[in-house]
């Protein structure tokens, strides 16, 4: 009853001309660059995040929101069509999706895709609505021990989650604990390394270091290209509707791909991205003609979009109730909250139910919103795709440059910016993953302080995290992971040094 | 790129000892009553004792046949290009003031592509910092630069 009152509250607030708006330029800006191949949500959104600074926290937050989600729906469009994904979590829809559509099927390919999109979009904003009251409870009894080490269990988790090589992944997480040092300590009033650049006294800005590392990073890659390199579309798209056929087939794959979807959000290091590589992974195994995947089951398609748009209301579950962001847009949004003094914590859908239920109802509209921009106004964005490159490149890097300028009206943070942009565009073409750095950049200080203030809480002594169990558990799990990621280490060491044994005795 | 790699390892560990150094200079203090200098301490070690690895391994890498496993190199003259118009944007904005920059700036990014004539280029490039000035200068109300002619 609580919450449907909240959320009573939150159409309210949400239905002020101003964040109506909000909520349609966000989910129409998330659709274009989902349609988009060479920029993401994370570029966009630390691109809009010096825009969003003039208006208040909810209404940004909104927008924000929008274009997470509505780059969902449209990332799967390009995948379909071009065999581009527009956005990580849209790769595995390239599997059926376009070959869906080079059997004359993008119309049905397309329209279960918006479909299930919507139905895993709404299915997540409701168990978030239901469960977001009960764990703000719950995180209400989190001190600093408990965060301190959930926050640490996130860095093992996205490292050991995110990438293909978790050492690089822990290197990029560390070099971001280092970044976040840089400036005044907040305990001694110090200023730590950057004595001579005041500049930096209150740190790196990280809007700037995140443009600077998605936004920069992809254009210059993205030029190494050569036109010929992108694919021109030529499909037609007609018969939006999925057939009964198609209901069919698609029905269990949508339900399972919602709850996969949500559960996967939860977790820190999860995301879209893993969300929709289960999905497929499950259709394909429960499947009972799994060798049509690959050639154009619309199972493929319908399964894996309902549980990337799943994932990401269950993204907002961790950040508002514990204030820890599971997955990078998720740090950047909080990023963008914390520039407005809005710090997500545990106290803060208590303290601030209008906002937390403001958030929730706008994505009920959202999801309706691009419910009608993906399937009667699909035509609009099959245009767009048609965009070249060479007209969209220096666009991208004037957005850059003014929002980066206009963090803090300084040149300084343009600088930065084309720093980290180097730095990134490095990170991708040695295959180091940039989202670890971020994720433990925005939450490196927490992390810090925490610490330093359980170790004043519990006089001192380490020894008090065991008298916490919440804390003791989140540090177990995170010992078990490292521990299982340095036995992988050390087994495929003995078996080189076995195999190389086996060589020398020939 | 393992030669690419082999450096941008070794300026990472070569990071990771300088900021080991100046973080002991601040003051550790305890484990479990840590100074300034603590945290940062510690995260210099473990950002050191993780890029070891990779070092280890690049100049392992290093020593092999690179023939096989050649990657095929980019276009990196448009990248170089892009890069510099960044450098020069940030360095000539306060001198020469937003309008000005802008628009030389997007003038030459339309340019780097060579697709369009010019002349569409110096209409494009001045029809977008028109565009981009009164979005983000009169509406969104964003300060920006003058320069020393003043124009805007």
């Amino acid at each position: 009853m609580d919450a449907f009152l909240n959320l009573l509250l939150g159409f309210k607030l949400l239905l002020q001309p101003i964040n109506v708006l909000y909520c349609f330029i966000g989910v129409t800006l998330g659709t274009l660059i989902g349609v988009l191949p060479g920029i993401g949500p994370v570029a966009t959104l630390s691109m809009l995040i010096p825009f969003t600074m003039r208006v208040d926290p909810l209404t940004s937050m909104i927008m924000l929101a929008g274009v997470y989600y509505g780059a969902m729906y449209g990332g799967s469009t390009t995948s379909i069509l071009v065999n581009i994904p527009g956005e990580a979590a849209s790769v595995v829809t390239c599997l059926d999706g376009y070959q869906m559509a080079r059997n004359g099927r993008a119309g049905p390919a397309l329209g279960m895709s918006a479909i299930g999109s919507f139905i895993g979009g709404t299915f997540g904003v409701i168990v978030l609505m239901i469960l977001a009251l009960p764990l703000a409870r719950l995180a209400i009894r989190l001190g600093p021990p408990e965060r301190f080490a959930i926050v640490a269990m996130g860095f093992t988790l996205v490292v050991y989650l995110g990438g293909r090589s978790p050492l690089k992944g822990a290197a990029m997480a560390a070099l971001g604990l280092v970044l976040s040092c840089l400036g005044t300590d907040m305990v001694s009033g110090k200023i730590r390394f950057v004595s001579s650049v005041p500049l930096l006294y209150e740190g790196i800005d990280v809007g700037a270091m995140v443009m600077g590392l998605f936004g920069i990073s992809e254009v210059l890659l993205n030029m190494e290209k050569s036109s010929e390199e992108r694919e021109v579309f030529e499909t037609s798209v007609k018969n939006l509707l999925p057939s009964l056929q198609d209901w069919k087939r698609s029905s269990l794959p949508i339900a399972r791909g919602s709850i996969i979807g949500f559960l996967l959000g939860l977790i820190p290091g999860g995301g879209a991205i893993l969300a929709s590589f289960t999905s497929y992974a499950v259709e394909k195994r429960v499947s009972k003609h799994p060798e049509q995947f690959g050639k154009g089951a619309i199972e493929g398609v319908a399964g894996p979009e309902t549980a990337n748009n799943a994932a990401i209301a269950g993204a907002f579950v961790p950040l508002f109730s514990l204030g820890i962001p599971p997955n990078v847009v998720m740090a950047v949004l909080m990023a963008s909250l914390m520039l407005h003094g809005v710090a997500p914590g545990p106290q803060f859908i208590s303290r601030n139910p209008d906002f937390f239920f403001g958030i929730v109802a706008s994505m009920y509209m959202g999801n309706v919103m691009l419910l009608i921009l993906n399937l009667p106004l699909i035509g609009i964005w099959v245009k767009i795709l048609k965009i070249p490159y060479r007209i969209l490149f220096p666009l991208i890097l004037l957005f850059c440059v003014i929002g980066s300028y206009s963090l803090n009206n300084r040149a300084f943070d343009i600088a930065v910016m084309i720093a980290f942009g180097i730095m990134g565009y490095i990170m991708k073409k040695l295959d180091y993953p940039a989202a670890p750095l971020v994720f433990a950049f925005v939450l490196g200080n927490m992390f810090e302080y925490t610490f330093r203030q359980t170790m004043v809480m519990g006089g001192h002594d380490l020894l008090f995290f065991l008298k916490r169990p919440i804390a003791l558990t989140a540090l177990l799990i995170s010992a078990l992971l490292i521990a299982s990621t340095l036995f992988g280490y050390f087994w495929k060491f003995r078996m080189r040094v076995a195999d190389s044994g086996i060589l020398g005795d020939d | 790129m393992k030669k690419g790699n082999l450096i941008f390892v070794l300026t990472l560990e070569g990071l990771g000892i300088l900021e080991i150094l100046a973080s002991y200079r601040l003051g550790l203090q305890t484990f479990t009553n840590p100074g300034p200098g603590f945290f940062p301490f510690v995260s210099g070690v473990l950002f050191c004792l993780l890029v070891l690895p990779i070092c280890i391994s690049s100049l392992k890498e290093l020593g092999k046949t690179t023939a096989a496993h050649k990657r095929p190199q980019g276009n990196l003259k448009k990248a170089g290009l892009i890069t510099l118009s960044l450098v020069a944007y940030f360095l000539f904005l306060g001198l020469l003031g937003f309008l000005i920059v802008t628009f030389i700036f997007l003038f030459g990014l339309f340019c780097i592509e060579r697709h369009q004539k010019w002349s569409f280029n110096l209409v494009f490039a001045a029809a977008l910092v028109g565009a981009a000035y009164l979005l983000f200068h009169t509406l969104l109300g964003i300060e920006f630069p003058l320069g020393f002619l003043e124009i805007g």
